[in-house]
């Protein structure tokens, strides 16, 4: 792994030793078939019984001692049940004494920034046991969950559902039931200078995403994007942009690095271009790095991998774009994940848009460069509506000599849909 | 905006003591049901452990945090690496499944174990059977049931975007580390494979050199990992041996310095010391000249004097004590021998104590007038001797030439009778011969010729002796 030997692995503190994503599959549900046979059936009652081989009267008995629904937290009243002087927690005090230096409810310190969970729907990571709940709320939770439903269709983030049915382990593949967190860093295209580095720049997550381990690594590249796909590098002021006229289509090569390994996508067409000749060249040089290896994209499954928790991995596009790719968490499919669909994306990540320069209502579609003091600033953003009619007369005619190149903003970029209906592609 | 400087807690902090102080609780009251868990969860208000949480993130963060470290108690072994005990063991259990149970209904977290923990559950499962505890068995199976456990692959998250500061969890006063063993490191380094096959290459090496002939120049040769191996062995035996030796160096400091007993002994420990200031020689000059007999002529002396007092007063007050004389003179042959010995002996120690002296007179040189102080010098000594025998003389003459002369000429003139003449003669004889003889001795400095002469006067006088006790048979 010659990754490993430039980054010095095992002295970070973040990366993990490596993993086989196969054999933890493997282990996981010979678990879990286990626990079906500790705990079969639909109640908790009658399999302890079976297990026991104890009369019903007792294990009724057992069970009612072992209730411990007196103990759920109840409404706490600080200014009438006396606040800090009756907790004895060390948490709490802690916690009371770091939420009375809040500016406000909303303030976040530099621990809650720090969160793995940080900017994450909660909604995607919350999950309902059915067996927590009493009988009697049964039917409004289920109403919760048509609701529930429908919202999920408008925002378009998975949410943990009650379960309808049981989710059947198949021990032949145990990758197809594993589900691998994957966070996608902001690219760069160039190397960032000292103080970019140290203002932790490279940290900032774009997209956390939810895969399985049926899913390719060409799954994966599919399941985020990124601005520089949808650019463009001509002139479009006398003509209409078209999907080849993207950089996406123009130069479609791209690769993941994996430890000694670079995984390809061949299949784009006739303008592919291997981009780790280069690198292998260079390699070859050096002896220490060691040997290295190309592999199809489109045929190598995430659950095949041997990988390094927490340890950056690189994703290479359009040539010099560089993003930072790191699996984080692993875990096996359960009734929680019965409505979501894989991939899943997590982050909501507020970017800062670029409004349009006249009417600063729109986020820019359009970029105007090279133009005779039309705008005030070079380049000049401008949405669809104000680009017709500021940049051109009542026939069509350009008002002077300037350059107009389609911009996709960053915010824009999840939503690729809008993007194109914009530019009438 | 900057915190103002003010370190953040990591939103964890405190759990661990929570859940300590909670599980000790549990275990003081020694008892392993459910119920009395519960009385002592709801004494501490264990219960708003999750409250104050207005982050959603921060709380369901916290939560998977409260967890994990809840479910830690159920494994075998704990942090440091010691062994748990089943109450504590039980303990995981029972606040996992208050725990799991306390959560929301709409935002329920699982509990993250890893594979071993998972197992390591499972067989304690087994142990509860064994030991019929229901209760436990009830909750694990509740709890399974209910999927409250997620497995995991590691304990720990690896996260990249979580280390943008480093946040130090907080270390439990109770809780004891794993104590840092001296040369771990080293040993460590000593079993690397670098090491094994630094020894495989050499072994290899010497074996090359042992088939070419080349076995004489071998034996200089040595692995670098035994000299490693021995420097290490050489400094652990110095750790090893450093705390005793301050110890050891400490006793006789404080024991000397503390009790009298260690001071009485050091005082008489030292060697006694002979020196002496010149004003405190001796001034007759006794002890340099010890080989010098003057204490034995001394003794003589009074020997001598106490046999002539025994002898004088008696013949003349009584005569018939003077037969028992007659009785005490044969035993007088034998004394006389052994004074005869004791003569002998002197005399050798006057020709030692002749030559002596002789020394200083040498050195001298010729001085005439030095020459007499230094023969009042040399005779300081035995002059003290020569006083005392010369006191005797002094006695023993008036005593002896006075009365013997006139009574002897009296007597023999006066008494016709035989034995008037034998007993005048034999108390005559005896004293003459003993103040010549001891007279004579006391002179025996004036050479070898004086010394002979008394020899003969010795024999002559024996001589007499042996006629008398002739004519008396």
């Amino acid at each position: 792994m010659s990754m490993d030997i430039v980054m010095k692995s095992d002295e970070q503190p973040f990366i993990s030793a490596p993993v086989c994503f196969k054999t933890f599959a493997f282990f996981a549900k010979a678990s879990a078939e286990e626990c079906k046979l500790l705990a079969s059936g639909s109640n908790a009652r009658e399999s302890f019984q079976q297990a026991t081989g104890l009369s019903e009267k007792i294990t009724e008995d057992i069970y009612r001692q072992i209730d411990v629904s007196h103990i759920s937290s109840m409404v706490f009243n600080r200014e009438m049940d006396g606040g800090i002087e009756r907790n004895r927690l060390g948490s709490q005090a802690i916690l009371l004494d770091e939420n009375s230096r809040r500016r406000n409810p909303q303030f976040k310190s530099i621990a809650l920034r720090s969160l793995r969970y940080d900017h994450i729907d909660h909604r995607a990571l919350a999950r309902k046991s059915p067996h927590l709940m009493p009988p009697t709320y049964i039917k409004e939770e289920i109403m919760d969950d048509e609701l529930d439903e429908v919202k999920e269709e408008e925002v378009s983030v998975g949410e943990a559902a009650l379960p309808t049915a049981k989710v059947e382990l198949n021990m032949d593949h145990p990758e197809k039931d594993l589900i691998i967190s994957t966070s996608v860093y902001l690219g760069y295209t160039r190397t960032l200078q000292y103080h970019e580095i140290r203002l932790g720049r490279l940290m900032k997550v774009t997209d956390r995403l939810e895969l399985t381990g049926d899913h390719t690594l060409r799954d994966l590249k599919n399941a985020f994007s990124c601005p520089i796909d949808f650019s463009f590098s001509d002139d479009f002021s006398e003509k209409k942009p078209s999907f080849k006229d993207m950089a996406k289509n123009k130069w479609p090569s791209s690769m993941f690095f994996i430890h000694d390994t670079f995984y390809i996508d061949s299949n784009t067409g006739d303008q592919f271009v291997d981009p780790s000749i280069t690198i292998r060249t260079w390699a070859k040089k050096f002896d220490y790095i060691g040997p290295m290896h190309v592999k199809q994209m489109s045929e190598t499954r995430i659950g095949d991998l041997i990988c390094r928790l927490g340890q950056p991995y690189v994703y290479i596009h359009q040539g010099v774009c560089e993003h930072l790719i790191v699996f984080n968490d692993l875990c096996l499919r359960d009734e929680s994940h019965t409505n979501v669909e894989f991939p899943r994306r997590l982050v909501e990540r507020n970017f800062r848009r670029i409004a349009c320069d006249t009417c600063k209502e729109a986020s820019a579609h359009w970029m105007i460069v090279d133009h005779d003091n039309l705008l005030p600033n070079s380049p000049g953003y401008l949405c669809s509506s104000c680009y017709k009619e500021f940049c051109f007369d009542v026939n069509g005619n350009k008002v002077c000599q300037f350059k107009a190149v389609p911009y996709c903003d960053r915010k824009d970029i999840g939503d690729g849909r809008q993007f194109f209906t914009e530019l009438d592609l | 905006m900057a915190s103002g400087g003010i370190p953040t807690p990591f939103m964890g902090t405190g759990v661990k003591q929570d859940l300590h102080l909670l599980c000790n609780k549990f275990i003081s009251m020694g008892s392993n049901r459910i119920r009395d868990f519960a009385d002592v969860f709801r004494d501490m208000h264990f219960e708003t452990i999750l409250h104050y949480r207005l982050n959603p993130a921060e709380c369901l963060e916290f939560t998977e945090y409260l967890l994990q470290h809840a479910a830690m108690y159920f494994g075998k072994v704990n942090e440091v690496g010691a062994f748990r005990a089943f109450k504590e063991r039980l303990f995981g259990v029972y606040v996992c499944y208050a725990l799991y149970n306390l959560q929301p209904v709409d935002h329920v977290c699982q509990i993250p174990v890893t594979a071993v923990q998972f197992e390591e559950l499972l067989e304690f499962q087994k142990s509860l059977e064994v030991e019929k505890l229901l209760e436990p068995i009830a909750a694990l199976k509740m709890l399974i049931l209910k999927k409250a456990f997620r497995i995991k692959v590691f304990q720990s998250t690896y996260d990249p975007a979580t280390h943008k500061k480093y946040l130090a969890e907080e270390e439990l006063p109770y809780f004891n580390k794993i104590p840092v063993e001296p040369f771990s490191s080293v040993t460590k380094m000593l079993s690397s494979d670098i090491m094994t096959e630094l020894s495989f290459i050499h072994g290899v090496y010497t074996e090359a050199k042992q088939k070419l002939g080349l076995s004489d120049t071998l034996t200089g040769l040595k692995s670098p990992l035994h000299e490693i191996k021995g420097i290490v062995e050489k400094y652990k035996e110095q750790f090893e041996s450093s705390p005793t030796n301050p110890e050891i160096s400490s006793a006789p400091e404080e024991t000397a310095g503390s009790s009298r007993s260690t001071l009485r002994s050091k005082a008489y420990a030292e060697g006694l010391k002979h020196t002496r200031q010149r004003r405190h020689l001796d001034p007759n000059m006794e002890e340099n000249f010890k080989h010098l007999t003057a204490r034995t002529f001394g003794d003589i002396a009074q020997e001598c004097l106490d046999d002539n007092d025994a002898q004088v007063p008696i013949p003349i007050d009584r005569p018939v004590r003077q037969r028992r004389r007659r009785k005490t003179t044969t035993v007088n042959p034998e004394e006389l021998l052994d004074d005869n010995a004791l003569a002998e002996e002197v005399l050798r120690n006057e020709y030692a104590a002749r030559i002596k002296p002789e020394i200083p007179e040498d050195s001298l040189g010729g001085k005439v007038g030095k020459q007499g102080t230094s023969g009042v010098a040399r005779i300081r000594a035995p002059k003290r001797a020569n006083a005392k025998l010369v006191e005797v003389k002094r006695e023993q003459i008036p005593q002896t030439s006075a009365p013997i002369t006139a009574s002897q000429i009296d007597e023999s003139f006066t008494s016709p009778a035989n034995k008037k003449n034998r007993k005048s003669a034999s108390v005559v004889e005896v004293k003459p011969r003993i103040s010549d003889e001891w007279a004579n001795k006391l002179h025996a400095w004036h050479g070898q010729v004086e010394a002979t002469d008394k020899h003969l006067k010795k024999l002559t006088s024996q001589i007499k002796l042996e006629v008398i006790e002739d004519e008396e048979t």
